[in-house]
């Protein structure tokens, strides 16, 4: 069930790279030491009767903590470090034993299983998702789970094809630049266009039902919508712009973000790679400003970001440094998650060894459903 | 376990490369086919390889017949114990290296097993060093980078990852640096001309250099074989029949023989240049990528003794439909290139750290156009500064 065994070598450098990321927040924003005998946090937020929600955002595809939290990095995510890490329970070491392509290390958080299928390939995870958990446990529609991904290759995300659960009861999927495909005589935003940076390959766009029933459902015009992603300079900002709107019309009470844009680094190209990261930050803060004012969500909402994993150790002989995620290194399967909301004790670390797969079980928690198939165990200093 | 292979199974290998799997049959038979699988990758390659690549691989040989020491036998073991799933087993590993190692690596992921493979291969990799140091180890190797050009000068500290390694100088005159650089190149090239041993990598335009004993390599002269290249990658991507490990196979089977103009003269030097352009991601479209990808491989496979490595400016980023269209580039990054070449930098020297000497390594990396170098060498003491003025030349003749 687990993926890989680790060896003492591989925990010792997780370890390590935990204790080093908090001496990081300790240096930056005095963070303190979560504990599960705290009782009250000094800044606890009183917990909202009204229905939870909660927003996912992968920060991906894979970021070093060369480039974020250690402090050469902390330039590139200001916002994280000064507005977002002083409101959150932060977790140092979120080992992620499973594959590393990010389609399926992404359908792995979503379904709390570590999935094994060809990352490339058009296929539905073998597991339920916590999409389908919530949808057929709480009897919600699919109108109240979205999922926004910025890559072609991300479209049976929302729905596995396990007998018990799919059929039906996975999220609404949008992929923001399938719609652009869609439209048809305009141009402007070709540079939203491109799918993943691991391959160059599109996958047939969409139809285009689905692109009309989406504006109406969020009732947006095609011109607006064009116009807009004509102003945008990345396919996370038009991910971005799409998550606005399921916002402000439908409030649904979870949503998962695929953000995308650090895969630039497959290119090599060090100053874009950092440029993607600076502007993720910004997305994840302009994400949580909105959650904050907006009624709907203001005060009932469990924020909760994390890299798919991370990426390959400057030293590893077999990788060519932050360019991939291929040696599968402590380093690259070593990451973070950071979570705020109602009741989450603000500005604390919790450095002992969680697993990417105990995201599900959490949110399983919060939203009051049951993931009946799913590894992993809820964070005991979330739920 | 017995591998099943034939005589038949190297009959598409270049002549040299068959000849030495035909000697090695019965070695070859006897070991694990995970491992196999990636040393007769090496094997086919033959006819390419760098000379200290042949000897190294011909020394291999040698150890693996010999059986010798519990490390080699303990590292065969971990091999032996990697799954295999039955279509893995039924391959003829010999026929097709590349290919198997391509479904073995995909099949270690999906079975969680990639983790263990790696630390055979990391063992393995230990007793290569071995072999390696029994060969004669260069009295010293010089690396030059210049990093920078068209940026604006800059007051802050550049290369922060090196300075704690060495000499950081702040009032370098870098005019003429390319020049310096390149006639030291030519005086190493001149008095020790081995083959493949003191390589100029250009981001740019190349210069002209006065030897013929040093390889160069340029992203502007490789302009030709790139747009070839891209258009390939891009009728390959837009056919919705190719996906994307389909892409990666079919660029890594292109031969030199299927471009016309390839701009480079030496055929074993083509073949490096074309692995390079196939084999690395974003090497066809940024000229800062080729650069580092470039030198990581000169290290690794020629061991070169001089290098001087110049960073030119890259192409914007923009859409990828454009970028593998090979369209003719439009503006350049000069300090995003700058910010590029500086974590270039930084790899080629740890890539170099690698790379045995007996007198030791002599780095330096510097901004041209700007007054910033760091020097790297036995005589530069770590984490030091230097407001002294001085040249290119000068900073040389302190760190021999």
């Amino acid at each position: 069930m687990n993926g890989i065994s680790l060896n003492s070598d591989f925990l010792l450098t997780a370890q390590s790279r935990a204790l080093s990321r908090r001496q990081f927040l300790r240096d930056a924003v005095s963070t303190g030491l979560g504990s599960r005998l705290l009782g009250v946090s000094p800044s606890a937020v009183p917990v909202s009767r009204k229905e939870p929600k909660i927003i996912v955002v992968t920060f991906g595809g894979g970021a070093r903590d060369e480039e974020t939290f250690a402090v050469e990095g902390q330039q590139f995510i200001p916002n994280l470090i000064g507005e977002l890490i002083p409101q959150a329970t932060f977790y140092t070491q979120v080992i992620n034993r499973g594959i590393l392509g990010h389609y399926v290390a992404t359908a792995s958080l979503a379904t709390g299983c570590y999935e094994s299928f060809n990352n490339f390939a058009p296929v539905s995870p073998a597991n339920p998702t916590i999409f389908e958990y919530y949808r057929r446990d709480r009897r919600r529609p699919a109108s109240d789970v979205w999922v926004i991904a910025p890559s072609n290759g991300f479209n049976h995300i929302g729905e596995s094809g396990h007998r018990l659960y799919g059929r039906g009861l996975g999220a609404s999927i949008v992929l923001p630049k399938q719609l652009l495909d869609g439209v048809r005589g305009d141009s402007g935003y070709q540079h939203l266009l491109h799918d993943s940076y691991e391959s160059s390959l599109q996958l047939p766009g969409n139809d285009e039902v689905s692109l009309h029933a989406l504006t109406e459902m969020l009732q947006l015009s095609l011109s607006d919508f064009t116009a807009r992603a004509r102003t945008l300079g990345s396919p996370d900002e038009l991910s971005f712009y799409i998550a606005q709107h399921v916002m402000a019309k439908l409030a649904p009470n979870l949503m998962w973000i695929t953000l995308h844009d650090i895969d630039i680094a497959h290119a090599g190209a060090f100053s874009l790679y950092t440029d993607a990261i600076a502007n993720t930050d910004r997305i994840c803060a302009q994400l949580w400003k909105l959650i904050q004012t907006d009624p709907n969500y203001k005060d009932n909402t469990y924020f909760f970001i994390l890299p798919d994993f991370g990426r390959d150790s400057d030293t590893s002989p077999g990788g060519n440094g932050f360019q991939h995620h291929r040696t599968g290194d402590a380093l690259s399967r070593t990451t973070w998650l950071m979570a705020l909301g109602p009741g989450v004790r603000q500005n604390v670390t919790v450095n002992r060894p969680v697993e990417s797969l105990d995201l599900v079980p959490t949110l399983a928690k919060l939203l009051n459903c049951t993931p009946r198939f799913a590894a992993g165990a809820p964070l005991s200093e979330l739920v | 376990m017995t591998v099943s292979l034939s005589m038949s199974s190297f009959a598409k290998y270049p002549s040299q490369a068959r000849a030495l799997a035909e000697r090695n049959l019965d070695l070859f038979r006897t070991l694990p086919p995970a491992f196999l699988a990636l040393l007769l990758r090496e094997v086919k390659g033959y006819d390419w390889l760098f000379p200290m690549e042949q000897r190294e691989l011909l020394a291999q040989l040698d150890v693996l017949r010999s059986k010798d020491g519990q490390d080699l036998t303990s590292v065969m073991q971990q091999f032996a114990a990697t799954p295999l799933s039955p279509a893995l087993r039924a391959a003829d590993v010999g026929s097709d290296p590349e290919g198997y190692v391509e479904q073995l690596t995909a099949w270690l992921w999906s079975v969680h097993a990639i983790d263990r493979f790696r630390q055979a291969g990391t063992a393995y990799g230990e007793i290569l060093m071995k072999v390696r140091d029994r060969f004669p180890t260069p009295k010293d190797r010089w690396c030059i980078v210049l990093a920078g050009q068209g940026s604006q000068p800059r007051s802050a500290d550049l290369f922060d990852k090196l300075r704690p390694h060495g000499t950081h100088f702040i009032s370098v005159d870098t005019r003429g640096a390319s020049s310096v650089a390149l006639r030291f190149l030519e005086r190493r090239a001149q008095a020790s001309p081995a083959p493949y041993a003191h390589w100029y990598l250009e981001g740019g335009r190349t210069e002209d250099l006065s030897t013929t004993n040093a390889s160069v390599l340029s992203y502007e002269s490789l302009t030709p074989m790139r747009r070839l290249l891209l258009q390939r990658m891009e009728r390959a991507r837009t056919s919705g029949t190719v996906g994307p490990e389909d892409l990666r196979s079919l660029m890594t089977q292109m031969k030199p023989s299927d471009f016309e103009a390839l701009g480079v003269p030496d055929e074993r030097l083509q073949h490096f240049t074309l692995r390079l352009l196939t084999e690395g991601s974003g090497t066809q479209i940024f000229s800062t990528t080729f650069i580092q990808w470039a030198a990581r491989e000169t290290i690794r496979r020629a061991s070169p003794e001089t290098m001087v490595i110049r960073y030119a400016p890259r192409q914007i980023n923009r859409p990828m439909n454009e970028l593998l269209g090979a369209s003719s580039p439009e503006a350049v990054d000069p300090e995003g290139s700058l910010r590029d070449a500086e974590m270039g930098a930084y790899y080629t020297w740890l890539n170099l750290l690698r790379a045995p000497t007996i007198d030791g390594l002599r780095f330096l990396v510097l901004q041209e156009g700007g007054t910033q170098a760091i020097a790297i060498a036995p005589g530069c003491a770590a984490g030091s500064r230097s407001t002294t003025g001085c040249d290119l030349a000068r900073i040389q003749s302190w760190m021999i």
